[in-house]
């Protein structure tokens, strides 16, 4: 059974970006796609999501803001969440970690680095995954 | 030896032009020269510094960087409204770095989101002589990246 990941960011280039990068990964992944926190709490709250990948800087509903919710839902507070940002502020990148964000993935990044911070996070096993992408 | 404004300014682009869109800027053999219509990405910040940043080119590069952020096989593929969207993502990116290599890792920056723009010829030629504008010439093309600090 794949994991399932939620791809939140206004600019659909990132949210492609992310997915195409995932996909020829070749990580075993459902995708969910939101364009702010308010869309992303509707999917949260209608699919089992395994990792969140957010930007911070949205309309409507900010990545920060987003984050303070899941945070006080129990449903959702442990949902593993990933901060994808150009943020250069190790003092910001701190008080996002203290707030319970497993990570924060710097802009621009590698494939490498994407996928690698998604092994880890959701716990695959790098056989696992080979395995998989030989099946295909 | 410290780095000039201008040079950590354009450092910081020509890295992130080069990881983001694929392309390699150059700030030597620069042309203002702009042909066909060109848009304006710009985007306001507030820190303990607050300003403003602008990021101006050509339309048809703006669809190339997209085309090359999206992995796209064919220009065709590029809506305007996906280059502007790829344009904005761009300066938001360059906007994030560009911050931190100025003024360092602990001062907190808000960047607003992107909005993009239309330029006249007017507007053009206004934004590059503006002195906190750098030009470079990204594939042939000219590039204009303008960081303005609030006095």
């Amino acid at each position: 059974m794949p994991f399932n990941l939620l791809i939140v960011d206004d600019s659909e280039t990132v949210r492609s970006v992310i997915s195409k990068t995932l996909e020829l990964s070749g990580l075993d992944l459902g995708l969910y796609y939101a364009a702010n926190g308010r869309q992303a709490l509707d999917v949260l709250h209608e699919h089992w999501i395994d990792l969140v990948f957010t930007d911070l800087n949205m309309p409507v509903m900010t990545g920060m803001e987003l984050i303070e919710t899941m945070r006080r839902e129990a449903m959702l507070e442990k949902t593993s969440v990933v901060v994808v940002s150009a943020e250069g502020s190790q003092t910001r990148i701190d008080d996002l970690l203290a707030r319970g964000v497993q990570a924060c993935l710097h802009k621009p990044f590698t494939p490498e680095k994407l996928r690698a911070l998604v092994e880890d996070l959701l716990g695959i096993e790098h056989d696992e995954i080979k395995t998989r992408y030989d099946r295909r | 030896m410290t780095k000039s404004r201008p040079d950590t300014i354009a450092d910081s682009f020509i890295r992130i032009v080069e990881g983001v869109a694929f392309m390699l800027p150059e700030r030597d053999g620069a042309d203002l020269s702009c042909r066909g219509q060109a848009i304006v990405a710009t985007m306001p910040f507030k820190g303990p510094v607050s300003g403003s940043m602008a990021l101006a080119a050509p339309e048809a590069l703006a669809v190339e960087i997209a085309a090359n952020m999206l992995g796209t096989e064919s220009n065709a593929q590029i809506t305007p409204g996906k280059a502007h969207d790829a344009f904005g993502e761009l300066l938001s990116v360059i906007g994030g770095n560009l911050l931190a290599a100025l003024f360092g890792n602990v001062p907190v920056f808000d960047c607003a989101i992107p909005e993009i723009a239309p330029m006249t010829t007017a507007d053009w030629e206004k934004l590059g002589t503006d002195p906190c504008a750098l030009l470079f010439n990204v594939e042939e093309c000219p590039v204009l990246l303008r960081f303005q600090c609030n006095a």
